[in-house]
């Protein structure tokens, strides 16, 4: 990616027409499901909004449905209203309105204050200066901004025999409550990414005043640091790469895209697990919830996530600049760093 | 000067405001418009063996670099010849530097405050006392007065040489080293503290190893910034290297950072004009 171009979609996110409203939780009235009021404003939210917000408020949409099956809308209003008053005082949230259909189509919990798109602009413009990396490619929609930069000095690590990946890549990640740093890593042979916060503790942020800026500026000093993901990746791979994916993690992949919006048809082409549910039933095999975990899938768990990245990365269903592609990335790495269902086993037929 | 006063009817020299520059990065620190200015008194404290000694001198070395002409004397209450020999050995360019040495006699028959008011009474443009505390106990047991007697007397000198009441007509500058405590915080009176200009501290980012960074900070600061740190080091050479890099990164992020409350007034700006334009075209109230 050119800097010129990097600028020119900087500039464009800053001058889109944001409108946010931090608030405290306790200071949110619910009206009914689909309006609340907020410093005197009656605002009106997407059903997403309202989700969250009740989940902020300790309930959630199959409790508030319960009472109000009993005690109507009224009933329902005052759950959320009572709830909401017994919050601890201080926790803050920010709304975000569409500008053109003026309802609440954002929510999420905040610090101190929101993190503004300028400060995350500013900070990486600082981190790319400092540490001697270029931008790579930008992700945004509303509320996430992906930022993958490319150290001017490419360094690369063999993750398996003949699997090299570009191993000193960083992402920046912004939305409204909070910013993150990444390693970001590219796999040559298919240029698939993957991505993996480096340390919970230091590298992500809900305020961002300047001590905590300065420690996320200086991170690419810590060597250990940045080379512990790559460590642990290594040994996450080499054990994917060993072990059988169970249906179980299999149907986690699937929903992995389904939840990002990808069609059940394309999810399915990257992840056949409707398919293998009916070859498993044709052999006299019911798959349920118990039995999940430990039925074999048709691949390793290594290939089942490549599939996920290769969709992440390659896809022609998202525009090049949506973050669910990042999104898709770091759940894939969140389901190549569990457990394992299924240990590697020695077969006669090994 | 009268009782009451307009400060438009006070009058002072321009040359008041030339500050002493060190030429290093810890002119802006020193100042908001650079340099160590005249007629002030900074305090200087930190954690043992952090380079409180040594970041003085190196900064009235520099000054001298500068300005040749300006007289500059460091009162030694802490580090007597020998000390300070091996110092100067390790250090050449402190070498140059006027050094009054104040050390207790143990024969009670000297008293150091009259030769201190008479050296100061000749007019110096910066005097370095290190430390305050070890002079005002030196004092204390010499005219046998109280440690807040002697507190008194040396603070009457301070402010009385800040505003050039010398021969030389020097509004006096001085760079007072102080002790702290085991926890590292300042050792002094409330009255102290009220009376300085601004407290420069020399910290270590972990104050348990001796060899993390260090770092100056002023938690108060009558004419510059608070709360910004610039790291520093001390080389074999001599020289305090300071770290104008990271100096520069943590006040543009200090910069960004104030920023961010406007940005968001004016988001949330936005975001009631949006809602009330819905609402007003729903005719909601």
């Amino acid at each position: 990616m050119e800097t010129a171009e990097y600028q020119k979609q900087r500039d464009e996110i800053l001058n889109r027409p944001m409108c946010f409203r931090e608030a405290a939780v306790e200071d949110i009235e619910a009206l009914d499901d689909k309006h609340y009021k907020v410093a005197g404003m009656t605002v009106e939210v997407i059903p997403d909004v309202a989700r969250r917000l009740d989940k902020y408020i300790g309930t959630n949409s199959q409790q508030v449905g319960q009472v109000k099956r009993y005690y109507g809308e009224y009933g329902a209003t005052n759950l959320r209203n009572y709830l909401g008053r017994s919050v601890k005082p201080g926790k803050k949230v920010v709304l975000q309105a569409n500008a053109t259909t003026g309802k609440v189509t954002g929510v999420e919990r905040i610090g101190e204050h929101m993190i503004v798109p300028q400060t995350f602009f500013d900070f990486a413009d600082m981190f790319m200066d400092r540490n001697n990396y270029l931008p790579h490619k930008m992700e945004f929609r509303d509320n996430r901004i992906h930022l993958m930069l490319e150290a001017t000095n490419p360094q690369y690590h063999s993750l398996l025999k003949g699997d090299d990946v570009l191993s000193n890549g960083i992402m920046l990640s912004w939305q409204p409550g909070q910013m993150a740093v990444s390693n970001f890593y590219v796999r040559l042979v298919c240029s698939n990414g993957m991505t993996r916060v480096i340390d919970e503790n230091v590298a992500r942020t809900s305020t961002a005043t300047p001590q905590v800026l300065t420690e996320m500026l200086y991170l690419p000093d810590n060597q250990l640091l940045m080379s512990t993901n790559l460590s642990t990746l290594q040994e996450k791979v080499i054990e994917a790469a060993r072990c059988r994916a169970s249906l179980r993690e299999m149907k986690t992949a699937k929903e992995i895209l389904l939840s990002n919006g990808v069609d059940d048809v394309v999810a399915e082409e990257y992840v056949p697990y409707k398919e293998l549910v009916k070859e498993y039933k044709e052999a006299g095999h019911r798959i349920n919830a118990k039995n999940r975990a430990y039925a074999e899938g048709n691949q390793n768990v290594w290939e089942l996530y490549n599939n996920l990245t290769e969709f992440a990365t390659h896809n022609h269903e998202f525009t090049s600049h949506d973050p669910r592609r990042t999104s898709i990335l770091i759940e894939s790495m969140n389901l190549l760093d569990k457990e394992r269902d299924l240990k590697p086993r020695l077969t006669l037929n090994s | 000067m009268e009782t009451i006063v307009k400060m438009r009817d006070v009058k002072l020299r321009a040359s008041l405001f030339a500050n002493y520059t060190t030429g290093t990065v810890l002119d802006e620190l020193l100042c908001s418009y650079r340099g160590l200015p005249k007629g002030v008194n900074y305090m200087v404290v930190g954690d043992p063996g952090v380079g409180k000694t040594t970041v003085i001198l190196d900064l009235l070395a520099n000054v001298m670099k500068y300005a040749p002409e300006a007289k500059v004397l460091f009162v030694s209450a802490e580090m007597n010849e020998i000390d300070l020999a091996v110092y100067v050995q390790r250090f050449p360019k402190f070498g140059d530097i006027d050094i009054m040495f104040i050390e207790p006699d143990i024969e009670g028959k000297k008293r150091h405050l009259p030769l201190l008011q008479e050296q100061l009474n000749k007019g110096w443009d910066i005097v370095a006392i290190d430390s305050f505390n070890e002079l005002q106990g030196i004092i204390k047991e010499e005219e046998n007065i109280t440690s807040h007697q002697a507190e008194t007397y040396l603070l009457s000198l301070i402010k009385k040489h800040n505003k050039a009441m010398n021969e030389a007509k020097k509004n006096t500058t001085f760079l007072t080293i102080q002790q702290v405590t085991k926890r590292g915080n300042f050792m002094g009176t409330n009255r102290l503290k009220h009376m300085i200009s601004a407290m420069m501290e020399l910290r270590l980012d972990n104050p348990k190893n001796v060899f993390s960074d260090r770092y100056i900070i002023f938690s108060k600061h009558r004419r510059g910034d608070v709360g910004v740190k610039l790291y520093f080091s001390l080389s074999t050479t001599g020289d305090v290297n300071y770290n104008e890099r990271r100096f520069n990164e943590e006040r543009r992020l200090r910069h960004i950072h104030s920023n961010i409350s406007s940005q968001i007034r004016d988001f949330a700006n936005k975001f009631e004009n949006v809602i009330n334009t819905k609402n007003l075209q729903n005719g909601n109230s």
